[in-house]
């Protein structure tokens, strides 16, 4: 912080390098959509700075909550006035605005992929019992409560429960991940060999073709 | 316990980062918790380990959603159409053509292919009063089972919420619910969701201004 007040660049960018991921899940948390906290994340880290440039943080122990609290009354503030200009908008508008069939073809495409591979992640979970609740906690928005007197579980042993069930599902989705990544890798390579034993074959025809009249 | 003093099971046995993504801890706890995490590497993989996983069921039920939308659009649009005079021939002669080459199949002691109708079943509930018309009965098969609840276009509310007893026990609620282009309520669920027995749905509208919401219909179906 000290740093920053005597204007020293690199203090900055390690601030950002330091904070930056967290408070991009702080925005994340307090927005509605991704735009919006992509957005905010840049102007928390610029009115961060300005603020800390200008000696308002006393007590630098304090560094995380100053920080936070910005994140935080930044998106109250965007939505606050995103609220007042709906009221303006006319209604064709905020259909517009919300209308699914305005998805583009590339991120229908992606939520499709990433939800075909969260099925197959699931299904794959050779506990039933991890099924049911990442099925009855993520996708049907069940209480807690009832998932653990279903499952005959205290509240405490509902929470390590699904804490193991989200390890095990987390370590077969990564490994899934893996697996697409290295076969969009060999992919790309047997194109790019196809397309390069294609291309060869014309330089050859091309330096043949030359050699002819070259002789 | 402090919350900066709180270790990795700590945090697990309270359940503090699906709380924090689910925006169920107070104000105060979820300051403080984002104040711990900021500083710690680990607990932002475990945030974000979360998030992605929040995500895909999200996405998941989404396109769902969207199977069974589409599905149930196309029906209703045929519906819509039988229902005009000027149609209806034109909806007789698609009955034949569609029924046809399975009398032919039949009559010839072949059963055709199986085939399914769709990916996801969706099972459009019809209000009840007072037990007056018979529940709808659900048989769920494997994979997923979609719920279709029509609502008025009502400027007066702004979402809907759903809550589905059995037994008198709620074993779903879902709050900010918003119509789709057809104007429906759409819930997907995996068929082994519900077990067997009657399960009534209530359906209410959350006002625009601070107000109580209002019930705007009972939905009893039976689910064998």
């Amino acid at each position: 912080v000290e740093r920053i007040l005597g204007g020293d660049g690199e203090a900055e960018a390690e601030l950002v390098e330091s904070y930056g991921r967290g408070l991009a899940l702080i925005l994340d948390r307090h927005s509605r959509d991704r735009e919006a906290a992509e957005d905010l994340y840049q102007e928390t880290l610029a009115t961060a700075l300005v603020k800390l440039r200008t000696g308002a943080l006393r007590d630098p122990q304090r560094l995380a909550a100053f920080l936070a609290s910005i994140a935080r009354n930044l998106a109250v503030e965007h939505y606050r006035k995103a609220g007042r200009r709906k009221t303006e908008a006319d209604s064709e508008t905020v259909d517009a605005t919300t209308d699914p069939r305005q998805d583009t073809q590339l991120s229908g495409l992606l939520r499709q992929e990433n939800a075909e591979l969260v099925r197959r992640t699931v299904a794959e979970l050779n506990n039933p019992r991890d099924r049911e609740i990442l099925y009855r906690f993520y996708l049907a928005d069940e209480d807690k409560d009832s998932i653990a007197r279903d499952l005959g579980l205290e509240s405490l042993q509902f929470n390590r429960v699904l804490h193991r069930a989200r390890q095990r599902y987390k370590v077969l989705f990564e490994e899934r991940v893996q697996n697409r990544a290295r076969a969009v890798a060999l992919l790309s390579w047997v194109v790019m060999a196809g397309l390069a034993s294609h291309l060869g074959g014309h330089v050859l025809r091309i330096r043949l073709s030359m050699g002819g009249v070259l002789s | 316990m402090k919350l900066k003093d709180m270790t990795s099971s700590d945090i697990e046995d309270r359940g503090l980062i699906e709380r924090y993504w689910q925006g169920s801890l107070t104000p105060d706890e979820e300051e403080r918790f984002e104040e711990l995490f900021l500083e710690s590497p680990e607990l932002m993989d475990e945030l974000e380990a979360e998030r992605r996983l929040r995500r895909g069921f999200k996405d998941m039920a989404a396109e769902d959603a969207v199977r069974g939308a589409m599905q149930l659009g196309v029906l209703a649009t045929v519906a819509r159409l039988l229902r005009q005079p000027r149609f209806a021939a034109l909806g007789a002669m698609l009955l034949a053509v569609v029924l046809l080459p399975s009398l032919l199949l039949v009559s010839q002691g072949r059963q055709p292919a199986p085939q399914p109708l769709a990916d996801v079943p969706v099972f459009a509930l019809t209000s009840v009063r007072d037990g007056a018309t018979q529940p709808l009965e659900i048989s769920p098969q494997e994979g997923w089972l979609s719920l279709a609840l029509p609502v008025e276009d009502d400027p007066r509310f702004e979402s809907f919420r759903v809550s589905i007893l059995r037994d008198g026990q709620e074993v779903f609620r879902r709050e900010d619910l918003e119509p789709n282009v057809l104007d429906t309520l759409l819930l997907t669920f995996p068929a082994d969701f519900f077990a067997p027995g009657e399960h009534r749905l209530q359906l209410e509208g959350i006002p625009t201004s601070p107000a109580a919401p209002v019930l705007l219909g009972i939905y009893v179906f039976l689910v064998r």
